[in-house]
């Protein structure tokens, strides 16, 4: 899905000088048995950048997404938030990841839960939310996702785009440093697709730091700061999007981008 | 009723032993109710180490599992009322009859509920992870509530198998229903009078657990299917 060609994403801002970046990998190694799945990533991502990263599937992107709030451990290197390496031993990771949001694939609400019951559970329960306080919040987050009205539907009677929608939701009612899009809308039947994009705009121009593993080339073009290409495990190429998908310098994002780009 | 055979069928008798059947079947109804409940108690706890992967433990509940739903019911209650005492151990006939019970049911139960709780996708747990929660909590906030309710149909199956099992007391001369009437015939003769009427209690009161079954199942069915 192509939006607005032509028009180039905001300026690639080169991450603020002397300000620590809100996540950083350091030379992130993952093996699964013999299959080494990451090869050394290295990656800065600052406060308020969104980075895109596409690649082919095997190529890592999920992974190396799923590494920063490591529901992977990492083989080796490390991984900080905000300066804080998490790699350590005695990182307490169930409340670093209270600061990391995650949106999935396939969306992962709890089905046995409302849509507001899936915002307000961790906040309630994490944060010792009060009741009032947790819904009145969900309700103005289930708003601001277009979905003041589904506060009481449960995720199996939603479309995917409206479950997504939720799902961000979800994650935003943590009040979240980054956010992790893992290939967001890949699972949406093509019209739902951009319901789920203008509420990701939306979070972009409103100074979220995304990490988006993503398909959607439009997406990474307008809104991305920085686009990263992944493959076999490396970043194999990054730039400003609109360099990288126009003048890609790599021979495989050059192949790469021929196939999905046709 | 078959007269050629001289059997001449005689409502009133039931209507005599009505109170000697109604205290057998409180007593039935008293060691499933603790046999039941104890199964759903054992089943869900047990089935929660299991699915947790609990190193030790998980091997202990296997080896119960195995061996109480790989035995005869009526082995184990044998095991309980005559071999227990000789090791100085002597249980009663009401403590063997929910013992047993909720010792046969449990079992089933473990199974059910673990088969459950490994069912739940794993996407649901890795999301409540990823909010933060720790492990037992997302245990406790999705695979619990999720996994039950997948669970739930074959564990009142076995919740209402207990209830039928009770009868088996019988081996023991728990007086419950069944053994009231096996007593009763064995003085009176009147065997199918005393068979049907039981049989109709058990039928009927099967009946009334299905119905609540089924009421439960639906009132924790998730909205929107699946």
């Amino acid at each position: 899905m192509i939006r607005s060609p032509g028009v180039d994403g905001p300026l690639a801002q080169s991450p603020a000088d002397g300000q620590a970046p809100m996540v950083e990998l350091r030379g992130v190694r993952k093996s699964y048995g013999t299959l080494e799945v990451l090869k050394g990533i290295d990656l800065r991502v600052a406060r308020g950048e969104v980075v895109t990263v596409i690649g082919p599937s095997g190529g890592g992107k999920s992974t190396l997404l799923r590494c920063v709030n490591l529901l992977e451990p990492v083989t080796s290197g490390q991984v900080l938030l905000e300066n804080e390496d998490l790699t350590v031993p005695g990182v307490d990771l169930d409340k670093v990841r209270r600061r990391i949001g995650m949106v999935f694939q396939q969306f992962n609400l709890f089905p046995h839960l409302s849509a507001i019951d899936n915002l307000t559970l961790a906040p309630r329960k994490l944060l010792r939310m009060s009741r009032d306080q947790a819904y009145e919040r969900a309700t103005t987050m289930l708003d601001r996702v277009g979905l003041a009205g589904k506060a009481d539907a449960y995720p199996r009677q939603l479309s995917g785009g409206q479950q997504q929608r939720i799902a961000i939701a979800r994650a935003l009612m943590m009040d979240p440093y980054v956010m992790l899009f893992d290939e967001v809308t890949s699972a949406l039947d093509p019209e739902l697709v951009s319901e789920v994009l203008d509420v990701m705009r939306d979070l972009a121009r409103s100074g979220m730091t995304m990490l988006c593993v993503t398909h959607e080339m439009g997406f990474a073009r307008e809104l991305g700061d920085r686009l990263v290409f992944v493959d076999g495990g490396v970043i194999a190429e990054q730039g400003r999007p609109a360099d990288v998908l126009d003048r890609p310098q790599n021979d495989r994002t050059r192949q790469f981008l021929r196939k999905v780009l046709r | 009723m078959p007269d050629d055979s001289g059997y001449h069928f005689d409502p009133d008798f039931i209507v005599d032993h009505l109170g000697d059947l109604g205290t057998g079947l409180l007593r039935t109804l008293a060691i499933s109710a603790i046999g039941m409940a104890g199964a759903l108690i054992v089943g869900a706890l047990l089935g929660a180490i299991s699915a947790l992967r609990v190193p030790v433990a998980r091997q202990l509940i296997t080896v119960y599992v195995e061996v109480f739903r790989n035995t005869p019911l009526l082995v184990q209650i044998f095991f309980l009322y005559f071999a227990l005492p000789e090791t100085g151990l002597q249980l009663g006939g009401f403590t063997v009859g929910w013992l047993s019970l909720l010792l046969w049911g449990g079992a089933y139960n473990v199974e059910n509920f673990r088969a459950g709780f490994e069912a739940v996708e794993g996407g649901y747990v890795e999301a409540c992870r990823a909010l933060g929660f720790p492990r037992l909590a997302a245990f406790r906030h999705v695979t619990l509530p999720i996994g039950a309710r997948i669970a739930l149909p074959s564990v009142t199956n076995i919740l209402i198998s207990v209830f039928k099992n009770s009868s088996f007391m019988v081996a023991i001369s728990y007086p419950e229903l069944t053994e009231t009437a096996v007593n009763i015939v064995a003085v009176t003769f009147r065997v199918f009078e005393m068979f049907l009427a039981i049989g109709i209690v058990y039928l009927g009161l099967v009946w009334l657990m299905s119905l609540g079954a089924r009421a439960v199942e639906g009132r924790f069915a998730i909205p929107g299917g699946h």
